[in-house]
């Protein structure tokens, strides 16, 4: 961070080194992972899966060495996502080599999609600007899903294109946080918080149609945030969360068929080889791994349905140890605890609630899936951050780092410099009255 | 042996990435939780009454009575949601959010929304701020926008102005006429069509940023004024409403145009 002084000179650029240094510790390690996974693989998967973490890691470099060129030298977060999201090109890699292409491809996608994102979120005009085509995308997307997809593990929610799944209720999640946040460009105006509230019943309605109950939670969380930012008021935030509760009961009256689907949530150990398999293998396989896991490719949660999908923090427990598996908990934890103290700093009022609710939806999520995997909460089928295994997943949590990112000013270093300048001019004409 | 070796040396490769990839995020994170940006000051009210001083630390600002708002004022006369600031474009916007006692600038009631300068006077209800951003000086808003303009533009904004005033000095008869708001200065409609922008060959040249080069026409049908945007950025206003197709005026009508008002009068009497 530069000091003021340095401002004053023009100096406003981070130094290089201290990055430097954090990319090659986190690519070494990155390394030792990637090395460890093709020596316990397959021999014919090992130059496919070689090749592919290579092109991985060439692609962080890349970003690494244009950012700092273009003066955006602070890398945090993304090595925060770098690391988080070479976990899940290795447990890809192990226990599905054959959708390892895909997902080092999203990957990098969502790394190019978080670099356009950061682009984008500098101008409040282009923000603004973008408000009603992203939300009208948005509700197209669901109402798409809505009519075409076909139900897959109990919930409509896949499209199909080729042979290619996309799961657009994971892309509208970053629309969602977009669309609420920008709403607030005129504040406390009527009009324009009807307009989002419309929008947010209509999501979280769609939702529920295509019986995608974990997904509605999530956007429901994330109302809630939206809605205290914007309000400041704890009453409002109850009579929300009473109208949801209401809404809740109504369905599971009507619609018994929806508690069905929860029926095994606290009766795991009396279902231990049908509705319960995924939980009560969860429980007993993660600690298994002790603090520092099994290794990889040892595991044997491995070996059950969508183990690198939902299951996939059991995964880390057993085969990387419950210490890291509980540091990649904590930093969800501490991106919300930041994204709240920077919301003070932030320049508008979009940065600071678009960081936060991106951050509470993060945690959220995380919580949905930690907890529902060891039956703490009815499992949602909800993926792990970055973490677990899928496309539109990964997208959607690069996509949701950006606002993150974004909401530092320090990201952005022409736009603090103008502000210093603001804040100089201000104290001299002070000083000449 | 080397059965035991593996294993240990698979034991230490194990602990070794765990504490590794561990360090790494607590490293980010501890970067993360550096010293930060710290408050920026953009701006600033000054009450005299209430010998009083808000900074202003973000694009949007809110005012009112109600505790909630970034500016909490604690007078009757002000509503609770009274009116928002917030940074836009290349200036400072004042909104009025609904307020039951309205928001003036300089004594100007403003309709909707306005651009504040350095050193302009709010009235929000009884309550009066200053306002202060030295970066932002009407006259430099003005003169930013004359300096893009090259000699003949001026010269031919000269000849506009002298065409008007000389048209006004002839006319004897009634005609209709748009009064600015601001200083009641006239512009008679003499001609058929008028297009209304900041670009020197307009017809009615208004040298404001918050106007756009060809912003809107005013154009003569049968007995009939009509008003139409012309893709403007900030929209053209009749009585608050945007028109988003051509609008018959009608006697007494408000237009905005980039913030600056207009009263469209049917029957001007001219001397």
């Amino acid at each position: 961070m530069p000091t003021d002084a340095e401002i004053r000179k023009g100096k406003i650029r981070e130094k290089t080194g201290k990055w430097l240094f954090l990319m090659i510790v986190a690519s070494l390690f990155e390394l030792i992972m990637f090395l460890n996974c093709i020596i316990t693989s397959d021999e014919q998967d090992r130059m496919g899966i070689g090749l592919l973490c290579g092109l991985y890691l060439i692609v962080q470099w890349i970003y690494f060495f244009v950012f700092s060129i273009i003066g955006k030298r602070r890398m945090e977060l993304e090595i925060i996502g770098f690391l988080l999201s070479a976990v899940s090109i290795t447990i890809t890699a192990s226990i599905s080599p054959s959708k390892l292409l895909m997902q080092v491809a999203t990957t990098v996608v969502g790394i190019i999609v978080f670099a356009v994102m950061i682009w984008f979120l500098e101008s409040i005009n282009r923000i603004v600007v973008m408000r009603l085509p992203v939300a009208a995308v948005a509700l197209a997307l669901l109402a798409l899903t809505l009519v075409l997809a076909e139900y897959t593990n109990g919930a409509k929610n896949w499209l199909y294109f080729g042979g290619i799944s996309v799961q657009p209720s994971e892309l509208v999640k970053v629309a969602f946080v977009f669309v609420g946040a920008a709403t607030l460009e005129k504040l406390q105006n009527t009009k324009s918080i009807w307009k989002y509230i419309i929008f947010a019943l209509a999501c979280v309605g769609m939702l529920f149609l295509m019986t995608d109950f974990g997904t509605a939670l999530i956007f429901f969380a994330t109302f809630l945030i939206i809605a205290f930012l914007r309000s400041g008021d704890i009453k409002t935030l109850f009579l929300i969360c009473a109208a949801g509760l209401l809404g809740v009961v109504f369905i599971l009256l009507y619609k018994p068929y929806v508690a069905a689907r929860f029926s095994t949530y606290r009766h795991i150990w009396e279902n231990i080889n049908e509705g319960g398999m995924q939980q009560t293998r969860t429980i007993i396989y993660s600690l298994s791994g002790g603090f520092f896991g099994v290794g990889i490719g040892n595991g044997k949660l491995r070996h059950i349905f969508a183990a690198a999908e939902d299951l996939v923090f059991g995964v880390v427990c057993e085969e990387f140890g419950i210490l890291l598996a509980f540091a990649i908990v904590l930093t969800y934890a501490f991106l919300l605890i930041y994204a709240i103290r920077q919301a003070k700093f932030a320049r508008s009022s979009f940065y600071a609630i678009a960081g936060v609710a991106a951050a509470g939806l993060l945690v959220f999520q995380a919580c949905l899936n930690v907890f529902g995997v060891n039956d703490l909460i009815p499992m949602t089928g909800v993926t792990l951050p970055f973490v677990s295994r899928g496309g539109s997943s990964m997208l959607c949590s690069w996509g949701l780092l950006a606002f993150i990112k974004a909401m530092d000013l320090r990201t952005y270093p022409n736009v603090m410099k103008e502000l210093y300048h603001q804040k100089q001019n201000l104290i001299r004409s002070a000083e000449n009255e | 042996m080397d059965s035991v070796f593996i294993d240990y040396a698979e034991f230490f490769l194990r602990i070794l990435l765990s504490a590794g990839i561990i360090f790494t995020i607590l490293l980010c994170i501890a970067y993360l939780f550096g010293r930060n940006s710290g408050k920026m000051i953009l701006a600033q009210f000054f009450s005299p009454d209430m010998d009083m001083k808000y900074e202003i630390n973000s694009w949007e600002v809110s005012i009112g009575r109600a505790h909630t708002n970034d500016i909490f004022i604690d007078n009757a006369t002000v509503s609770r949601f009274h009116a928002v600031v917030a940074r836009r474009g290349k200036g400072w916007v004042i909104y009025d959010t609904n307020s039951k006692a309205g928001t003036f600038v300089n004594g100007q009631q403003i309709e909707k929304k306005a651009y504040i300068f350095d050193g302009d006077i709010i009235n929000l209800g009884s309550a009066v701020l200053t306002f202060r951003s030295p970066m932002f000086k009407r006259e430099n808003a003005v003169k930013r926008q004359k300096a893009e303009l090259t000699d003949g533009d001026i010269h031919q904004i000269n000849a506009t102005i002298g065409a008007v005033t000389k048209a006004q000095k002839q006319a004897k008869k009634t005609i209709p006429a748009l009064v600015n708001l601001s200083d009641n200065s006239m512009i008679l409609l003499f001609s058929e069509e008028y297009i209304i922008g900041r670009a020197a060959n307009c017809d009615i040249v208004l040298p404001v940023f918050t106007v756009s080069k060809y912003h809107a026409k005013i154009s003569n049908e049968g007995n009939s004024w009509i008003l139409a945007d012309v893709k403007s950025k900030s929209g053209t206003y009749v009585n608050n409403v945007e028109i988003s197709e051509p609008y018959r005026l009608q006697d007494g009508d408000t237009i905005e145009v980039g913030g600056i008002y207009y009263r469209f009068v049917r029957e001007y009497i001219s001397e």
